[in-house]
C-alpha cells in the first residue's frame, strides 16, 4: 500500500514539473467549456426546458462533466502502455516488485488528482463565476455524488488499463486509443447527456459501464433521480468496477506470457 | 556451493513476421502473415553458485539480453527451465524481483523527472525496506559511488556517467543476492568505466553479491569476472575460467625473432614458421608452456639475434579470431 501511495505521489510530482503544460491545459479547458456552454445556449434558445432539463442544469452538466468527470484524458493510459511496449521500456518496468496494472493505476491516479486540483477546480471556479454553477440538488445527492466520483474514476481507469493491456497483442496502441476515445465520448454522456439520446441507444448506453463516468454522476448531482434510485445506481456502478477489476486481472495474467521487449 | 541460478536446456524462440516484397506481397502478408521462428537462445545450460562473478559475453544478437530477461522474469523461456533462487522467475516475477538487482545499460530505472533521492525513496517503498537498512545502504552507496553532489538533481539532468552510477547504487539498495548487469559500461568514458568496474568487483568481494554481467567490453570481464560464459547465435560456446579460454580456442603464442642480418634458414623445435622477411622471422608456438629461455635454447640459426618478442594473445584477440573465423565460414 505504501508503494502504491508513493507511486501516486511520484506521478503527481512528475506533473508538477511541467508547469508550462499546466497553463496551456487550463487555457484549453476554458475554451472547451465556453464552446460546450455556447452550444447548449444555442440549443435551448427560446425553450425554458427540454426533456425536463433546464439550461442552467445543462451548463452545470457541461462544467462538471467536462472537467472532473471528463473522459478525454483517460485514453492517455492506452497511449502510455503502447509507448512503453513499443520502446521496450516495459522491460525496466517489469523489474519492479509491484504488479504492472497496479503501477499503471497509481501512475494514472497521480496524474488525475493533479488534474482535478490544478486544472479542473480553477476552471470550474472561473467558468462558474461567468455562467453560474448549480449546487447539488440536496445534501443527500451531494453525498452520493462523492461516491459516484470514485466509481467514475475507477471505471475510467480500469477501462483504460484494460484496453491498454491489449497493446501486448495489438502493438499499435493508436487504434485502441481512438476506439476508446470514440466509445467514451459518446457512451459516457460526456458530450451529450443520455437524456437526449434516441430511445434504443439510450437503453444500451444506460447499462454499459461508460455511463458511470459522466452521465450517472451528473444525473444524481442535478437531482434527476430520487435518493433511493441514485443509491441503487451507485451499487450497480460498484458492480461494474468489480467486474472491470477482474477483467484487468484476467487479461494481465494472459498478457504476461505475451511480453516481447523490443529494441534489444 | 549450491547453485542459485540455473538454466537447463533453455531456448527462447521469437516469431518474426517475414515481409514479402511488393504491394501484393504486403497485402498477402497482411491477410496471412508468414512467421519465421528466430531462436534467440538455443538450448543453453549452465549453473552459477552464490558469490560468483560471471561474464556473459557475445556479439550483438547473440542472445545475451534475452537470457538476462528470462533470468529476471521479464520473458518466459520457450523451452527448458530457468531457476533463480529456487524460483521460476517469470511465474513468480514479483517475489523474484525483491531479491535481485538489475541494471540495464540502455534503459533507465530511475524516475526521469524527479530528483535522484526521490527515486531512492520510491525504491525503498517498492521493496518494502526497513528504515534503518535503507538509511545505512543509502549512506554507504552514496559515498561509494560519489552521488552526494547530485542527489537533489532531476535524473534527466544527470550525465550518463552520473546516471549509471546512480542506477547501480539503486539496484543494490535493497541488498539483492544477485546483481544482473546488461552492458553496464556502455557509452561510459574511461574514467567512469574504471569506477564502475572497481566498484562491482568490490561489491562482489565484500558483500558476496553474485554478479552476472553481459558486455561487449572484455576489459569489464577481465577485471570483474573470473568466470566467462560465451555465447554466439544463441548457443553456448564456452563456459569456464578465463585462463582456460586460450587453450580451448587454441590461441597460440607468437614468437618474433629479429636477427642482426639476413638469417637464411631458421628453425625452432616445436614451433611453426608463419612469416617474416628480411631479418625478421615469426613463429607460432605449440601450447606446451615452454619458457622463452627454453625456446631460445631450441633455436637453430647461423646468425646472432638482435631482438626477441613473445606475444601472448589477449582474450579480445582470441575471441575476435573466433568470431572472424565463424563469419568467414
Amino acid at each position: 500500500m505504501s508503494a502504491f501511495l508513493a507511486l501516486i505521489r511520484a506521478s503527481f510530482q512528475r506533473e508538477v514539473e511541467h508547469r508550462a503544460k499546466m497553463l496551456v491545459r487550463i487555457l484549453g479547458s476554458l475554451v472547451e467549456i465556453v464552446a460546450r456552454v455556447s452550444i447548449w445556449q444555442a440549443v435551448f434558445s427560446g425553450h425554458g426546458s427540454m426533456n425536463g432539463i433546464t439550461l442552467s442544469q445543462m451548463v452545470t452538466y457541461a462544467l462538471i462533466g467536462g472537467t472532473i468527470l471528463s473522459s478525454w484524458d483517460a485514453t492517455m493510459i492506452v497511449r502510455d502502455v503502447g509507448t512503453t511496449i513499443r520502446t521496450g521500456a516495459i522491460g525496466a518496468t517489469l523489474l519492479r516488485p509491484v504488479g504492472y496494472p497496479l503501477m499503471l493505476l497509481a501512475e494514472q491516479l497521480g496524474a488525475r488528482f493533479f488534474d482535478w486540483l490544478l486544472i479542473s477546480l480553477p476552471v470550474i471556479a472561473i467558468m462558474g463565476f461567468c455562467y453560474g454553477l448549480q449546487l447539488p440538488a440536496s445534501f443527500g445527492h451531494g453525498i452520493l455524488f462523492v461516491g459516484f466520483l470514485f466509481v467514475s474514476l475507477a471505471v475510467l481507469m480500469l477501462t483504460g488499463i484494460l484496453l491498454g493491456l491489449f497493446s501486448f497483442w495489438v502493438f499499435d496502441a493508436h487504434s485502441l486509443e481512438w476506439f476508446m476515445r470514440g466509445a467514451l465520448a459518446t457512451l459516457s454522456g460526456g458530450l451529450v447527456p443520455i437524456w437526449f439520446f434516441p430511445a434504443g441507444l439510450a437503453t444500451v448506453a444506460h447499462v454499459l459501464p461508460f455511463s458511470w463516468i459522466t452521465y450517472h454522476p451528473m444525473a444524481v448531482y442535478l437531482g434527476a433521480r430520487d435518493l433511493a434510485s441514485s443509491a441503487l445506481y451507485l451499487v450497480a456502478g460498484g458492480g461494474w468496477v468489480m467486474a472491470l477489476g477482474l477483467a484487468v486481472a484476467f487479461v494481465w495474467s494472459r498478457a504476461c506470457g505475451q511480453v516481447v521487449v523490443q529494441g534489444g | 556451493m549450491a547453485s542459485i541460478i540455473s538454466a537447463e536446456n533453455v531456448s527462447k524462440i521469437f516469431q518474426q513476421r517475414v515481409s514479402q516484397p511488393g504491394v501484393l506481397g504486403a497485402v498477402r502478408g497482411f491477410i496471412a502473415p508468414i512467421k519465421r521462428p528466430v531462436p534467440a537462445v538455443d538450448d543453453i545450460t549452465f549453473s552459477i553458485a552464490a558469490g560468483e562473478a560471471v561474464g556473459y559475453l557475445g556479439p550483438n544478437g547473440a542472445g545475451k539480453s534475452t537470457m538476462i530477461k528470462m533470468l529476471t522474469g521479464i520473458l518466459a523461456p520457450s523451452a527448458g527451465m530457468v531457476t533463480v533462487l529456487g524460483r521460476q522467475p517469470q511465474a513468480e516475477r514479483v517475489a523474484n524481483a525483491r531479491q535481485i538487482g538489475v541494471v540495464f545499460g540502455q534503459r533507465t530505472q530511475l524516475w526521469w523527472e524527479l530528483p535522484l533521492f526521490e527515486s531512492f525513496e520510491l525504491h525503498r517503498r517498492m521493496y518494502r525496506m526497513p528504515a534503518d537498512l535503507f538509511a545505512r545502504n543509502r549512506t554507504d552507496l552514496t559515498e561509494m559511488m560519489g552521488l552526494s553532489s547530485f542527489l537533489d538533481r532531476p535524473v534527466r539532468h544527470l550525465s550518463l556517467g552520473q546516471r549509471m552510477r546512480a542506477e547501480i547504487a539503486m539496484a543494490l539498495m535493497h541488498d539483492p543476492r544477485i546483481l544482473f548487469l546488461d552492458e553496464p559500461t556502455i557509452g561510459l568514458d574511461v574514467v567512469a568505466k574504471d569506477v564502475v568496474r572497481k566498484f562491482l568487483s568490490r561489491i562482489n568481494r565484500e558483500r558476496g553479491t553474485t554478479i552476472i554481467l553481459t558486455t561487449h567490453d572484455l576489459q569489464d570481464i577481465e577485471e570483474i569476472c573470473p568466470r566467462l560464459i560465451m555465447v554466439d547465435e544463441g548457443r553456448l560456446l564456452f563456459d569456464g575460467a578465463i585462463g582456460e579460454l586460450r587453450s580451448r580456442f587454441g590461441a597460440r603464442r607468437r614468437l618474433t625473432l629479429e636477427f642482426v642480418s639476413e638469417p637464411g634458414r631458421v628453425r625452432v623445435a616445436g614451433a611453426e614458421l608463419v612469416g617474416g622477411e628480411g631479418r625478421v622471422r615469426e613463429f607460432l608456438l605449440a601450447d606446451d608452456g615452454r619458457s622463452l629461455v627454453e625456446l631460445l635454447a631450441a633455436l637453430e640459426a647461423d646468425v646472432d639475434l638482435r631482438d626477441v618478442r613473445l606475444h601472448e594473445p589477449g582474450i579480445e584477440e582470441i575471441i575476435r579470431t573466433h568470431y572472424q573465423a565463424r563469419a568467414a565460414a
